[in-house]
């Protein structure tokens, strides 16, 4: 059958009905595929047929020997498909022990069958082999022997110790041959990845690995992830698509003509490290991830008690410090005090409202990737949480409250709100919540199983800070992990990159937890994950799909194989920035800072959507597509970049005393980050040149006219799909 | 099962199953099993049945005429097992509707050839597999594990093990896949 659709589709399903995992739902779904098409119910069928023969044949320990001797096993071979002395050596023991188990749990059923055979015995008297067979393909036949007569008892043991031996003899070494160890180029673990390719001794999964090692292993389980889905990776990115991209991921911006001129030229190994390094210790960096964060915590509009300057300060500070993720955590969660003076405190001040729910649900979602909002109201059949779940984390920030304060302004001689307190108040106690049915329930502070005494002297949001971020916490250090990771590579590992659980499957389970583990034996490093990352091999592919890796699109539903560079749209943020690097339009008429940050915000806050929700949600209206950068573009901002006045880049570049050539290369590596094939190049002069030519009989300068070319090329090339994509 | 009792005894007295009945008897276990297993999909459950419908099988094995469709005549008899242990557990989850249940054995009956070939093509699959691939499903698929203590038993996440094993079984389907049809080309 060949609908990769439908086999898509089906698998999901299939594997939680093998593991029973299945909800009702996923099982109508399956039932309705089932009976609609012959292609899934062959499917269907082959995928319970594997099920059921590693089943039979115990993962092929025993099979292994049934096939390699005789397809058909119509002759007396009873023992054969159970022998524990079939097994190799080493785990040989553990498999006695569970076959004897199964025994066990067969013994009833057996000596149902027990009886008719006695019966049949008793009244043939006959033929002692046969007879040996059929119990002997039960399993667990040894332990019927209490029930049975003596005689039988006896005659049964006999043959199958004749027929035992045999057995043993012939087909104990097959067995191991049967199991080669193919695929020995392909390393089966990360211990063993590491040491193949960096010379170190085998270590435990547990031990901290170095930078090295871990970039090693991220690249060992995303190519093994390309053997299993039979992809090949596109080539190696370019050093101008490189470039570009890492600048944008690292500082949100592209890289000025001059970053790339130097990065371009610059042919030393290992380059592109040394640029992580030097990126990630840029001060645009903490601003950067500040942005990023800022967005995640308190959203791009955040309510106006929201200090969002002094939230920015503190972020700031910690990624420019570098400070571990549990402890920023930590600040956020259990933030005390004033708005302006503890910007950490600003995150929980924008999630009070409605009861504080928000804050419930913004705080599972962001820091442990747990979408809870759902369980406010009902259990989740998806992902199995309880409503109680919701309440119980809910019930933590029942002390907090945020508390405005005023001062008279003394010329008007009214009250104006300086900043915000967020408090915790002494209260004690359950919080109380209503179940579907209208039941009236009680929830207690609980976290991860701990419980929290619930009296009025503990300090609840300094507890459950405590027990999210204290040593190690995998769920906290998979979802930023998770988050990190996908704004790297624009996927995550699972669909939803704040939804991580059972129900959500991950592309690469071993890859995340392999991460998780380091980044928190790294003591939540988050510059060391983002250097693992961007030093990693498929973090250098091209955004271009190769020959064999068309089927790694993750838009189509397929999980990210990580094949080639996912193409991201720009944020807003990158957007403004990097047209304000290309065009220096914000310098137009000489702006000082403070104008050229407010003229931004502006800028920004026009695509930006509040929904009133419990969740706090918003959109930003901003797909990067060219339609809409050329429609939003079009504003004053372009014309500022537009303009021959002082200080913009395009200026600068037509005053330059440089031949056309030159000119149209560094408006092109400005925008683009690139320098234009020889056909572009050719393309451009000739824009120029007609643009400037019909344009010359308005402008009797023939300066004034070339720079009208310019000016057409610069628009064209800011407008492009290629700019307004990270790739 | 008293019933069962007494009627092989009736059985018995009559005639004796012969060496073809056993050496169908045997042959069939395998298939049987598997043909239980697309209805209840739990191995283990599956084991069960079919120790059941063995036991009438066997007292039956009188009323089966040789040179008749054997496997056609188990399965009905799996088929009145399964539905007995449907209406046992009528009450705990039941995945399937009757008329699922019927397509499916329908076609798993008619198919049953097939399968033959994928056993063969599944042992030199499991070969293939990483060791570590490997040693993880022999694991799950130990005698009596259901699963569940799978992950506790390797320290690993749940939803981890999980999703390996899903892939080391889209694995093996995408190798038995291949597989069958290069055999199926070479046969023409």
């Amino acid at each position: 059958m060949s609908n990769p659709a439908l086999i898509a589709e089906l698998t999901p399903l299939l594997e939680a009905l093998c593991e029973d995992r299945m909800t009702p739902l996923d099982a109508a779904r399956l039932e309705r595929l089932v009976l609609d098409s012959t292609d899934a119910r062959w499917f269907y069928l082959s995928y319970l047929d594997l099920h059921g023969s590693l089943y039979w044949d115990a993962a092929g320990v025993g099979s292994a020997t049934a096939l390699s001797t005789d397809e058909i096993p119509v002759h007396i071979d009873a023992p054969k498909v159970d022998e524990p002395v079939l097994a190799p050596a080493s785990t040989m023991t553990a498999r006695s022990r569970r076959l004897a188990g199964r025994g066990a749990a067969l013994t009833v059923a057996a000596a149902c069958l027990c009886v008719g055979v006695i019966v049949w015995f008793a009244a043939s008297g006959h033929n002692q082999d046969q007879l040996a067979v059929a119990p002997a393909r039960l399993r667990g036949v040894d332990s019927l022997n209490v029930r049975s007569p003596e005689g039988f008892n006896a005659s049964l043991t006999e043959t199958r110790e004749t027929l035992n031996t045999p057995v043993v003899r012939h087909h104990g070494p097959a067995v191991v041959i049967a199991v080669p160890p193919v695929m020995t180029d392909v390393v089966d673990d990360t211990a063993t990845a590491v040491a193949a390719t960096v010379p170190a001794p085998p270590m435990s999964p547990r031990e901290e690995l170095d930078s090295h090692q871990v970039v090693s292993a991220i690249n060992t389980e995303v190519r093994r992830g390309w053997e299993l889905s039979e992809v090949a990776p596109s080539g190696v990115a370019d050093d101008s698509e490189w470039l570009r991209r890492v600048s944008l991921d690292l500082i949100g911006r592209i890289p000025t003509l001059n970053e790339a001129e130097s990065f371009l030229t610059n042919h030393r190994p290992g380059k592109r490290e040394e640029l992580v390094d030097r990126l990630l210790d840029d001060g645009a960096y903490a601003r950067n991830f500040t942005t990023i964060w800022t967005n995640l915590l308190v959203g791009r509009k955040s309510e106006p008690r929201v200090d969002r300057a002094a939230l920015q300060k503190f972020l700031r500070m910690a990624f420019a410090a570098n400070r571990p993720w549990n402890q920023i955590v930590y600040d956020l969660v259990s933030a005390e005090g004033s708005s302006s003076e503890n910007g950490a405190t600003n995150f929980l001040i924008a999630h009070l409202n409605n009861d504080a729910l928000p804050a419930t649900a913004v705080t599972a979602r962001i820091f442990l990737g747990q979408q809870l909002q759902c369980n406010q109201c009902h259990s989740n059949p998806f992902t199995k949480t309880q409503q109680t779940a919701f309440w119980e984390l809910h019930s933590f920030f029942s002390q907090t409250a945020s508390v405005p304060r005023h001062t008279r302004d003394p010329r008007t001689g009214k009250d104006r709100v300086t900043h915000t307190d967020l408090v915790t108040r002494d209260a004690g106690g359950p919080i109380y919540f209503e179940t579907q049915t209208g039941l009236m329930r009680v929830a207690y502070p609980r976290f991860n199983g701990h419980d929290v005494d619930a009296g009025p002297e503990t300090n609840r949001r300094a507890a459950l800070a405590r027990l999210m971020t204290e040593g190690d916490q995998p769920q906290l250090a998979a979802t930023f992990v998770n988050r990190v990771w996908s704004h790297f590579f624009g996927e995550g590992f699972t669909p939803t990159v704040d939804d991580i659980g059972p129900h959500s499957p991950a592309s690469h389970p071993e890859l995340l937890a392999l991460l998780t583990r380091q980044f928190v034996r790294s003591g939540y490093d988050t510059k060391q994950l983002v250097r693992w990352i961007c030093n990693s091999e498929p973090y250098q592919l091209s955004s271009r799909f190769g020959d064999k890796n068309q089927a790694d699109d993750p838009t189509e539903g397929q999980p990210p194989q990580f094949s080639h560079m996912y193409v991201k749209a720009m944020t807003a943020e990158q957007m403004y920035d990097s047209f304000v690097v290309a065009t220096k339009a914000n310098c137009a008429g000489g702006v000082d800072w403070t104008q050229a940050e407010a003229q931004r915000q502006q800028w920004l806050s026009q695509f930006v959507i509040n929904y009133e929700t419990d969740e706090n949600d918003e959109t930003m209206q901003f797909g990067g597509t060219m339609g809409q950068a050329l429609s939003l573009m079009n504003g004053s901002l372009v014309e500022k970049a537009l303009e021959i006045s002082p200080g913009t880049f395009l200026d600068e570049v037509v005053r330059k005393k440089t031949d056309e050539k030159e000119k149209i290369r560094q408006l092109c590596l400005a925008v683009l980050s690139r320098q234009p094939s020889p056909s572009e190049l050719a393309a451009m002069r000739k824009l120029v040149r007609d643009d400037s030519a019909s344009r010359g009989s308005k402008n009797a300068s023939k300066h004034a006219a070339g720079a009208e070319g310019y000016q057409d090329l610069f628009w064209a090339l800011l407008n492009s799909n290629e700019f307004a994509l990270v790739h | 099962m008293n019933d069962a009792a007494s009627d092989s005894r009736d059985e018995a007295k009559s005639v004796a199953p012969g060496t073809e009945f056993v050496q169908l008897f045997t042959h069939h276990q395998r298939r049987l099993f598997l043909y239980i297993l697309s209805q209840v999909s739990s191995p283990i459950d599956a084991e069960e049945i079919l120790q059941e419908a063995n036991v009438v099988i066997w007292s039956k094995s009188a009323q089966f005429r040789e040179g008749t469709n054997f496997l056609a005549w188990v399965t009905q008899i799996a088929n009145f097992e399964v539905m007995k242990y449907r209406a046992r557990r009528k009450r705990n989850k039941l995945y399937f509707s009757d008329e699922f249940l019927e397509t499916v054995s329908k076609e798993a009956l008619e198919r049953s050839d097939e399968f033959e070939q994928r056993r063969v093509a599944l042992v030199e699959c499991l070969a293939k597999l990483r060791p570590k691939d490997r040693d993880l499903i022999q694991q799950r698929y130990a005698p009596g594990e259901r699963g569940k203590r799978l992950a506790a038993e390797l320290g690993r996440p749940a939803n981890s093990v999980y999703q390996t094993l899903g892939r080391i079984r889209r694995v093996l389907m995408e190798c038995i896949q291949r597989r069958v049809a290069e055999e199926s080309a070479n046969a023409k």
